[in-house]
């Protein structure tokens, strides 16, 4: 049985280890600057800018993930349907109906299509890049939207 | 031997011992809180540990003026630490402070501060007792940066 607060946990936890991650690459960067490791055969310090680079952008693909799966499944247990096929922005608008939970502000909606646009503009690599949204306020937004489920489905 | 290996030797006995005392923790908060004016209800969430295996952890959600604080237990095992049970502000499940069960005892580290005159940095290593009057000015310094539900 889903349960909304291990939804909130994933979601934290892609986070914090999105930032073990980036403070890792940073530091591994660092030391090969400084000659004190070697970079690994093949790579060079440009390697390392891009891997720091990405790094986030990866990190929000996942926790939209998190995300969507999360509210795709509370939507199949809903209208029953095991094969349901909306669309990620149909998705989204259905939930603002949602009152099982917690009250939420309906400029919620917005701010999680924002970060869909952008997790969409990441994974298309649209010409025209939709602003980028800050892994820690991508994680708040997805929560603060989440939370009008109930506790468990 | 570390805590963490002597846990690993027996994990069914571990986790009743762990679960009693989570519901030992929420039963204490819940009553704290409760004389303090906030509304509390109980849930569950399951957790899966590489060691424990998947089970129920209890949680305590507790709301006061539209604003609402979750006490959620992490986890059992973490590499070095000591058992690990957050304290988050709704709806976003931002950090309010973190418990740690240390040598026979929980200790709250706040990520708020609970007393204007410690300085940030000091705040950062700071690891107060729990009781009462410590989950009172966390639960009412988290409030304070709160925006009601």
């Amino acid at each position: 049985m889903p349960n909304l607060y291990e939804v909130f946990d994933h979601l934290k936890a892609t986070c914090r280890e999105y930032y073990v991650l980036a403070d890792a690459v940073q530091r591994l960067r660092d030391a090969v600057h400084a000659g004190q490791v070697a970079a690994p055969p093949t790579t060079s310090l440009r390697d390392y800018e891009a891997a720091r680079r990405r790094l986030e952008p990866t990190y929000i693909v996942r926790l939209w993930s998190e995300f969507e799966s999360a509210l795709r499944s509370y939507r199949r247990f809903i209208v029953g349907n095991p094969i349901d096929n909306i669309r990620a922005f149909d998705l989204i608008n259905w939930a603002q109906g949602i009152k099982e939970g917690r009250q939420v502000d309906d400029g919620a909606r917005e701010l999680v299509h924002e970060v869909r646009e952008y997790r969409n503009s990441l994974i298309h690599e649209r010409d025209d890049m939709a602003p980028g949204v800050e892994i820690e306020e991508a994680r708040r937004r997805l929560s603060t939207y989440l939370s009008k489920l109930p506790d468990q489905w | 031997m570390s805590t963490t290996e002597s846990r690993t030797r027996n994990p069914e006995a571990d986790k009743a011992e762990w679960l009693n005392r989570l519901s030992a923790l929420v039963s204490l908060v819940k009553g704290w809180a409760e004389e303090s004016g906030w509304r509390t209800r109980r849930a569950v969430k399951p957790v899966v540990e590489e060691v424990l295996g998947r089970y129920e952890v209890p949680l305590l959600l507790m709301e006061r003026d539209g604003v609402e604080i979750v006490l959620s237990p992490l986890a059992r095992i973490t590499p070095g630490a000591d058992d690990v049970v957050d304290l988050y502000l709704m709806p976003a499940y931002d950090d309010v402070a973190s418990l740690f069960f240390e040598n026979g005892r929980w200790r709250v580290h706040s990520a708020f501060p609970v007393d204007p005159a410690i300085s940030h940095s000091a705040r950062e290593a700071e690891r107060l007792p729990l009781g009462e009057a410590t989950i009172n000015r966390i639960l009412d310094a988290a409030a304070a940066h709160a925006q009601p539900l």
